[in-house]
């Protein structure tokens, strides 16, 4: 961290003129940067903490991924602390997919040739941003869209859109899609277990199945929490003392026989088999039926915290 | 090929008297004689019924169908056959159509016990405010009965016995206008273009997995279908109908299917735009892999066989449902059909989430009809049509959620048509 | 993972994921006789744990196993 402007931001600190003030400059190798975004984000937190800004701006990346990458991780993590940042980059960098839900991301051309008028355009939006003047959308403010929907009446009815898009594709012309499928993220394969013979076992559902009178009310559609109960001693989920409330599915299967959706008496089997070490005392549970990604991903970080806590080498998780 | 003549009568007025009648556009309603129709079904305890005319603002509670008033009155067949009517060949001969009113019926309809997906769910809907964008029936007179139940009816029965209430009296009412003066008069036929067009055909995604999740074609419901080919005419007679009373911000009334704005604009483009080869049929939310697959490759052999170029999607439902239309949109591409899939989102209740629940890379084309997790305050209404509270929550065995008065509600599943699943209205999403 | 919709599964994320028999009941079937339906719900465990002993480098997809 250095007072003042330094490289670039002395030509920000140009377009900014009077109305604003480069305080610091946070400088890091890229390599370093990228190669450990968590630990390069939480300095960024305390610097920014010990600094008192009004506003974060990063780059301008042009077409540098490594670079790239560090400006929207130091940018997510200063709006996720409330300070309002903006980077800009070229739509080739790949910090523009990675970061563009979680920060304003400005385009910029592929080399620094564009550098002073990028920096103009920084500026002017670092300012609207401190003086928390209101963001339009992407398509008037020209920032990469951010995956942030709002339903609006359009102009015209869904289904006049729906065949005007279909008449386009007939006739070869160009047509925009009002929706683009996010790409699926995807996480390498965890490594296998190296001792299945001694290995605790837990499992996951999101079929929905609870104690009969569903105590903790846990919600039928939407999820935004996960429960467990206990299993021990259990030779199998037995009718009757378990239910499932999930509202995606008929359950009437579930309901007649939970091991249809927790399949705790053919792990006791292979337990007493010795196929594995032992289960895992408890058992969680959720739904699905239009539970969030977002929060989806937050109960999953929540529940693998807690099977670590409780020395849990793998988990059977079923879906319904 | 099936031509149909459809008789419209526009209705500017409704009002009740001692006899049903049309006179010019005048509607007058006997609500004894309409209670007598509806009690012969002793499922039901009691019936009271409403008006509600286009401009008030009321707040209708717990809809179970909506129906456009529609009889044969020409031809062979009657309308909702197989239903009201026996099943014989529909889509041809003449129609008439109440055009400006709706029948809506509406209770409180047990739950029995039951917590997960066959539940028959409840919901509102504003004729003013907001919401009245939401649904098309803003501007009609929409004329509410308000069903009681007898004891003892099963899941099965409630929902039949709902579904031919709607329908007897929609008949009704349109027999009516047998001898009245419409106001248009249309030659539906899919007759073959004069110069070539491209053939497109509709799959037409429909619900049917379970008592109040369900659609019957020709009264028979459609647990089990096949994708069918079918044509539009036949959707004008109400060969295709609701039963489904669950699940309501996405469930399509009778009344939708009857007038359903896709194949509306088909046949307004016919000829000009298009050549309309046909409707396909298909249902949803299947609980196997491989019955997903046969539904995507019956959509696509089928409009292979038909000769199209062009596929036009929409959804009975979210999540499991929009794994059948996009491995059906994927296998029409393969085989160089051009798709566009009609959907809503999904997006969690600040827009930011994923907006589908499944995707295939080949689906380029989508409209939607916005982020049915958004929340939505409604402002009160003069007058609460029904129970002033209605019922959330089955899985916990149902709390009450007052209505009367402005609410929020927390996402629009609970609001009646939000999810414009047909196109009806302008809703879309916007980035922000 | 145990899902009926595998190839769902798969494309969403999931890396380890068990063919299951149907959504309402991933993990048996009801219209096998009970020890049929066990041993049904047996072999879909079996084959999670060797899902989960198996190295991957990508997603992949198994089978139930017999003993």
């Amino acid at each position: 961290m250095r007072e003042g402007p330094i490289g670039p931001g002395i030509g920000l600190q140009k377009e900014l003129g009077d109305a604003g003030r480069v305080v610091a400059t946070f400088i890091c190798g890229d390599n370093r940067a990228a190669t450990d975004l968590e630990s390069f984000g939480a300095e960024v937190e305390s610097a920014l903490r010990a600094q008192k800004a009004d506003v974060l701006v990063a780059g301008p990346a042009f077409n540098a991924g490594r670079y790239g990458l560090a400006c929207g991780e130091a940018c997510a993590r200063a709006a996720a602390m409330g300070i309002p940042a903006v980077t800009a980059m070229n739509l080739e960098n790949p910090g523009v997919e990675l970061y563009r839900r979680r920060t304003y991301i400005l385009p910029a051309g592929a080399t620094a040739l564009g550098m002073p008028e990028t920096l103009g355009r920084l500026a002017r939006f670092a300012l609207r941003l401190a003086r928390k003047e209101t963001i339009g959308s992407p398509a008037v403010e020209g920032f990469y869209g951010r995956g942030v929907r709002k339903t609006q009446l359009l102009e015209r009815p869904a289904a006049d859109r729906a065949l005007d898009m279909l008449s386009a594709r007939l006739a070869g012309k160009p047509f925009t899609s009002e929706l683009v499928l996010p790409p699926v993220e995807r996480s390498t394969p965890a490594p296998p277990v190296k001792d299945i013979a001694h290995a605790r076992i837990a499992i996951i559902t999101t079929g929905g199945i609870v104690p009969k009178g569903n105590p903790d009310k846990l919600k039928q559609s939407n999820s935004t929490e996960w429960r467990t109960y206990p299993i021990e001693g259990l030779d199998s989920l037995e009718a009757g003392r378990y239910e499932s409330i999930h509202a995606g599915y008929d359950t009437s299967a579930a309901n007649a026989n939970p091991n249809y959706v927790v399949p705790l008496d053919a792990l006791r089997e292979l337990e007493r088999a010795h196929a594995f070490g032992s289960v895992y005392s408890r058992y969680y549970v959720t739904v699905g039926v239009g539970t969030a990604v977002t929060e989806s991903r937050r109960i999953g970080r929540e529940i693998a915290a807690d099977l670590r806590a409780n020395k849990v080498d793998a988990v059977i998780l079923t879906a319904t | 090929m099936s031509k149909l003549e459809l008789r419209t009568f526009d209705i500017d007025s409704v009002a009740f008297g001692d006899r049903t009648t049309l006179l010019g556009r005048a509607l007058t309603v006997s609500k004894d004689e309409l209670r007598a129709l509806v009690l012969a079904d002793p499922a039901f305890s009691a019936v009271d019924i409403q008006l509600v005319r286009p401009g008030e603002a009321a707040r209708i509670t717990q809809i179970t169908d909506v129906v456009e008033p529609r009889a044969k009155s020409g031809g062979t067949g009657g309308v909702f056959p197989g239903l009201v009517s026996p099943v014989e060949p529909a889509g041809g001969g003449r129609t008439d159509r109440l055009r400006g009113v709706a029948v809506v019926t509406s209770g409180e309809v047990p739950w029995l016990g039951t917590k997960g997906l066959f539940v028959a769910h409840d919901s509102v809907l504003d004729t003013a405010g907001p919401g009245a964008d939401l649904h098309p029936y803003a501007g009609l007179h929409l004329l509410v009965f308000r069903l009681s139940f007898a004891d003892g009816v099963d899941h099965e029965g409630l929902e039949r016995a709902v579904l031919l209430a709607g329908e007897k009296v929609a008949r009704t009412l349109a027999l009516e206008a047998h001898d009245a003066e419409p106001s248009l008069v249309e030659t539906r036929e899919l007759a073959p273009p004069a110069t070539p067009l491209p053939r497109v055909v509709y799959a037409y995604q429909v619900q049917s997995q379970g008592v109040f999740m369900r659609s019957r074609l020709y009264g028979r419901i459609l647990d089990e279908l096949v994708p069918t080919l079918v044509h539009p005419n036949e959707l004008a007679e109400g060969a295709l109908t609701s039963g489904g009373l669950g699940g309501h911000g996405a469930k399509m009334h009778t009344w939708m299917h009857q007038n359903n704005a896709v194949v509306e604009g088909l046949i307004a483009g016919h000829g000009t735009r298009w050549d309309f080869a046909g409707v396909i049929l298909h249902r949803g939310h299947f609980y196997l892999y491989e019955d997903k697959q046969r539904v995507a490759l019956r959509i696509a052999e089928t409009a292979s066989l038909l000769g199209a170029s062009g596929a036009i999607f929409t959804l009975g439902g979210a999540g499991n449902n929009t794994t059948e239309a996009m491995l059906a949109i994927q296998e029409c591409e393969r085989r160089g059909i051009k798709t566009v899939l009609l959907t809503w989102e999904h997006a969690g209740p600040d827009g930011s989430d994923y907006p589908l629940p499944f995707g295939v890379a080949e689906a380029v084309a989508i409209v939607s009809t916005g982020n049915l997790d958004e929340p939505l305050d409604l402002p009160a209404m003069e007058r609460v049509v029904g129970d002033p509270a209605i019922r959330v929550r089955p899985e916990i065995g149902g709390v009450p959620f007052p209505v009367d008065g402005p609410i929020r509600l927390e996402r629009r599943t609970l609001y009646a048509g939000s999810a414009n699943p047909l196109g009806f209205g302008r809703t879309g999403s916007v980035e922000t | 993972m145990i899902s009926a919709l595998g190839p769902v599964a798969s494309d969403l994320g999931a890396n380890r994921v068990v063919r299951g028999v149907k959504i309402p009941h991933p993990c048996g079937d009801p219209s096998l006789d009970p020890a049929g339906d066990h041993d049904l719900r047996v072999r879909l465990v079996r084959g999670s744990l060797n899902a989960l002993s198996t190295a991957l480098e990508q997603a992949a997809i198994f089978d139930g196993v017999a003993a």
